[in-house]
């Protein structure tokens, strides 16, 4: 663009920007005689080399003068410097030029520390979750070893004697551990008892893991032992509620009803290592001392994680297991539908499947909102400086030189972009520690997200970079063109690249706008259909423990017993309902079978087929799990061992037994129960869907318990969510005798588990396309708006020639719509390329959804006329002759 | 190593010392003048010589002058300068120290008197 500049103007370019490095304070009296000793020994010639080692020179003399005695303040005082300013006064010039304009300040500042909170945000999560290392020394080397199973995906557990084989055989993995955790009943000397997840861990837990202890020591092979004393070691979290400040090595503990002695606590960043299921676990017992079958090979449940040895990779390891395996399989001749094959996976990789497309997903999302901040502040700014070229013209005619107009033009883009960002941040780490505290999702390795110093310096990078090239860049090219000083001339070439840049950068904006827009409309639309299918279930606040009853038939097996249970439950404060189910919702307690309807024929196929899900519970299994009722009643308090046997079945169950029959007041034998007593069908409900909305509706069946005296029933209760449930629960059964609790669950962690629904997800982003298409409607109408206003000389002068005003208006209104068409079209291009990612994310809508992208389009389209039109219509409705003032 | 005394004038400082020896010069003049005795500096350029100069100048050492007769008309930046009696007196001192220092040197021949020039 700048023609081959004059070798003078190039020298005293040069010179300016070297004496930027002279100390304020003597610069203006070095500077005449600089300049003349500078020219005269460039008069003498010399080439570009030359040039720039003189420049290099002044420049290293100022610094050098800066911390010398030299750069002392001279005696006399220094001349005002009119125009040419120091670099502290270009910041200083600059600054104030940006008071001076607050509102696009607070624009530009707005947008980008959106875009920056966005994006820092969901990195620090990514980071957390799928990116950064496991917070253990050599992270990859730590495996996940466990049996494939046949027609089953991931790795199942293994028994005891297959890990201590495992162990014994294996040279490639160095240390291996087996663990598995579970609730405990634990209490303190002096403290209440309270139920906490726990681990029991082999002694080789800590050292595979090669952590230590922050307080004593960690747990070692010697207490892995029947005959050791029953140690623990506790997580930093469960250490300060249970003791205080007081060190707790030493003390002891009951840990369902046996001391152990406290040997040690780990430090506040100790998180357990959630791919072997220890997540969020509190304290860590030698496996040996725990109730559970360890020694029989048949029953496999311990995790297990294992360390490579430093000459085994991967590969070799898996080889070597795979082998291992088979002798397994051939000494103890072991079901392939339980363990096919030994098979190892990385921890990492363990701990985070299934949550890394979605993460991948929302990190593209994310992307594409920073692009359009980035993208609309840098046009903000672009369009700032084009505004003022004529006043930066005024000012270099005036004697500034280039190097402080673009200076200025910096340091004003350069402050934007840099409180824009730090805002950005500032709310970003306040959110992620919201969403860190709220744990909306279940996402492994959550609680380690923050907004690191990482993640502020590649936001505050980013940011910096953008303020800077898009202040630099526009006004150089002002800048170069002033300087040429063919002003009439230029200002028609200016104003067409000016506008060709413009409408580029519509077009862009457009079409990642509509891209955007689309998805946001698809999943909101998806988010709708999820909702308009019933979940059929609350699982608010709902908690389900394990009963366990002493002596089946026995005095706390009574039906009373029970009663008086749940209704002590139901007195509790705190408590809005108790009952007693087979199993959890959605991890079933209860058997699978077929029914029997009277007066219908049953195949045996059907038989064979039968996947109906029965469920024995107290009285109001609906009203406690949140069941709408279609028709009949709920199973009652009289519905008793001496009562007609009753049952309640879900809609899909009717369906599927009785086609369009209604049932209610039909009996039916359950299939499978063994006892063949008919019962009378008195309730119909609606289908709980604990699949989730995008599976066929499930088949159940209620009995009353007592109707089916069996197996230990699971406790249920639900809370207002103001109480601890393990808590209450603990409390609730603590004096009863014969009855303890095990393991609380929440249900709503259960669902979350078992099927993802992408909520959590679909919300967020949701939530960043609808900031994204905010971003491009806003963008959109101030660059429209700022083209139109830069024509505003042009509107004018054809109005003075006799153009007529609803003509004018309705031209520009047709070329802003023209190049938002434009932008449409390369916008549907780019979301038909990225409609396979969404697809992941819907349900129940199509990508390729029509309404979804006509609204979006649509939005664009009412946004890119409303940009256009209306500053149209303020030009035209101005004096013509006011319009043909140049704006200062 | 620099002079026995902090004051010691560095190398440059004594050459613009000596080129001042002359008369009053400009900044330009002094390059020249140097550059047309020694090689010693290289190519002297212009923020190195304005740096040497400011700490002459600091030093008492030189001091601002008017331009000379035959000069008045020229650049009108150009800032001419002039030897103080301090800067006669430093650069004296040091001429003589070299001097004392060539002297023994020829005197344990390690140079010829005759091979400069």
């Amino acid at each position: 663009m700048t023609p081959v500049p004059d070798p003078r103007r190039l020298d005293a370019w040069v010179l300016g920007l070297a004496l930027r490095c002279w100390p304020r304070s003597i610069r203006a009296e070095a500077e005449d005689e600089l300049r003349a000793t500078f020219e005269a020994r460039r008069g003498r010639g010399g080439g570009a080399m030359d040039l720039v080692l003189e420049g290099l020179d002044v420049a290293w003399a100022g610094i050098r003068a800066r911390f010398s005695s030299a750069g002392r303040a001279p005696s006399t005082p220094p001349r005002e410097d009119g125009m040419m300013g120091t670099t502290a006064s270009v910041v200083r010039h600059g600054l104030r030029g940006l008071a001076r304009s607050r509102g696009w300040a607070v624009l530009t500042g707005g947008v980008l520390a959106v875009g920056v909170a966005a994006t820092a945000g969901v990195f620090a999560v990514v980071d957390a979750v799928a990116v950064r290392d496991l917070p253990y020394p050599a992270p990859d080397r730590l495996v996940r070893i466990g049996a494939e199973r046949e027609g089953r995906p991931g790795l199942s557990t293994l028994s005891g004697p297959n890990v201590r084989d495992v162990a014994r055989a294996s040279r490639t993995v160095a240390s291996l551990a087996a663990v598995t955790p579970s609730t405990m009943g634990i209490a303190a000397a002096d403290g209440s008892p309270e139920l906490v997840r726990g681990g029991w861990v082999s002694g080789e837990f800590f050292a595979t893991l090669e952590v230590a202890a922050a307080h004593g020591r960690v747990l070692g092979a010697a207490d892995d032992a029947l005959t050791a004393p029953f140690t623990v070691v506790l997580g930093h979290a469960l250490a300060r509620r249970l003791f205080g400040d007081e060190p707790a090595p030493g003390r002891t503990l009951a840990i369902d009803g046996r001391l152990a002695t406290v040997v040690g606590v780990m430090g506040p960043d100790f998180h357990p290592p959630e791919g072997v299921n220890l997540g969020e676990t509190a304290l860590w017992a030698p496996l040996a001392h725990a109730p559970l079958p360890v020694e029989e090979r048949g029953l496999a449940f311990l995790d297990v994680v294992g360390r490579l040895a430093p000459d085994a990779t991967l590969s070799t390891a898996e080889s070597e297991l795979l082998r291992i395996g088979q002798g397994l399989v051939e000494t103890h001749d072991l079901s392939p539908r339980a363990f096919a094959a030994l098979a190892t996976r990385p921890l990492r990789s363990e701990t985070v499947e299934g949550t890394r497309p979605v993460l991948a997903l929302l990190l593209a999302a994310v992307g594409l909102v920073l692009a359009i901040a980035a993208l609309n502040a840098a046009n903000l700014i672009l369009l700032r400086v084009l505004d003022r070229v004529d006043a930066l013209r005024v000012r270099m005619a005036l004697g500034a030189s280039r190097a402080r107009v673009v200076g200025e033009s910096v340091v004003e883009s350069t402050a934007v972009a840099v409180l824009g960002g730090g805002v950005g941040l500032a709310v970003a780490s306040a959110a992620v520690k919201a969403v860190v505290a709220a744990r909306p999702v279940d996402l492994p390795r959550l609680s380690e997200a923050t907004v690191d110093v990482r993640t502020a310096v590649v936001a505050l990078g980013l940011t910096l970079a953008v303020g800077a090239v898009a202040g630099l860049v526009p006004a150089l090219v002002a800048v170069g063109e002033a300087s040429l000083a063919r002003t009439r001339r230029a200002g028609s070439s200016r104003g067409r690249r000016a506008r060709l840049l413009r409408d580029g950068v519509v077009v862009l904006q457009v079409a990642v706008g509509l891209a955007l827009a689309g998805s946001a409309a698809l999943v909101a639309r998806s988010l709708g259909e999820r909702r308009s299918v019933p979940v059929g279930l609350d699982p608010a606040h709902l908690h389900v423990a394990t009963l366990r009853i002493e002596g089946i038939g026995g005095e706390a097996f009574r039906p009373a017993t029970l009663d008086d249970l749940l209704e002590g439950f139901r007195a509790r404060p705190g408590v809005v309902a108790a009952g007693l189910g087979s199993g959890s919702p959605y991890v079933p307690g209860g058997f699978v079978g077929y029914l029997e309807p009277d007066g219908v024929e049953v195949s045996a196929e059907d038989r064979m087929r039968g996947r109906v899900e029965f469920h024995r519970t107290s009285a109001e299994p609906l009203a406690l799990l949140g069941i709408p009722l279609l028709r009949g009643r709920d199973l009652a308090p009289s519905d008793r061992e001496d009562t007609e046997a009753v049952v309640v079945v879900s809609a899909a169950t009717a369906r599927a037994w009785w086609g369009d029959v209604d049932p209610l007041g039909r009996m039916v034998v359950l299939g499978g129960d063994g006892t063949f007593t008919p019962r009378r069908v008195v309730g119909v409900a609606a289908d709980p869907r604990y699949r989730g909305p995008a599976t066929a509706p499930e088949q159940h069946v209620w009995i009353p318990w007592r109707q089916m005296p069996a197996a230990p029933l699971d406790l249920r209760v639900r809370t207002d969510g103001a109480v601890s449930p393990e808590r209450v629960i603990a409390e609730g059964v603590a004096g009863v005798p014969g009855i303890q609790v095990r393991g609380v669950r929440s249900v709503e962690r259960e669902r979350a588990a078992r099927f993802v629904e992408p909520t959590f997800f679909t919300v967020l982003f949701a939530f960043f396309a609808t900031a994204a298409l905010l971003f491009a409607v806003v963008g959109l109408y101030s660059t429209l708006a700022q083209g139109v206003r830069a024509r505003r000389t042009e509107l004018g002068i054809r109005m003075v020639l006799g153009a007529h005003r609803g003509r004018l208006i309705r031209g520009v209104v047709i070329r802003g719509a023209a190049v938002t068409g434009a932008g449409l079209a390369v916008g549907a291009l780019l979301s038909f390329a990225g409609a396979r990612l969404t697809s992941s994310l819907l349900f129940g809508v199509r990508p390729g959804d029509l309404t979804a992208w006509s609204a979006a389009a649509g939005v664009l389209l009412l946004a890119a006329l409303a940009a256009s039109g209306v500053p149209a219509w303020r030009a035209g409705r101005t004096e013509p002759v006011r319009n043909l003032r140049p704006e200062g | 190593m620099a002079g026995p005394h902090p004051d010691a004038p560095t190398p440059l400082e004594l050459e613009i010392l000596v080129a001042l020896g002359s008369g009053p010069l400009h900044g330009y003049g002094i390059i020249q003048d140097i550059e047309g005795r020694t090689r010693a500096f290289g190519n002297l350029r212009s923020g190195t010589l304005y740096l040497a100069l400011r700490r002459l100048k600091q030093a008492g050492r030189v001091e601002p002058c008017p331009a000379p007769p035959d000069e008045r008309g020229g650049d009108s930046r150009r800032k001419f300068v002039r030897l103080t009696e301090a800067g006669r007196e430093a650069a004296r001192a040091e001429l003589l120290a070299m001097h004392r220092t060539v002297a023994v040197g020829v005197a344990r021949r390690l140079v010829d008197p005759r091979e400069g020039g």
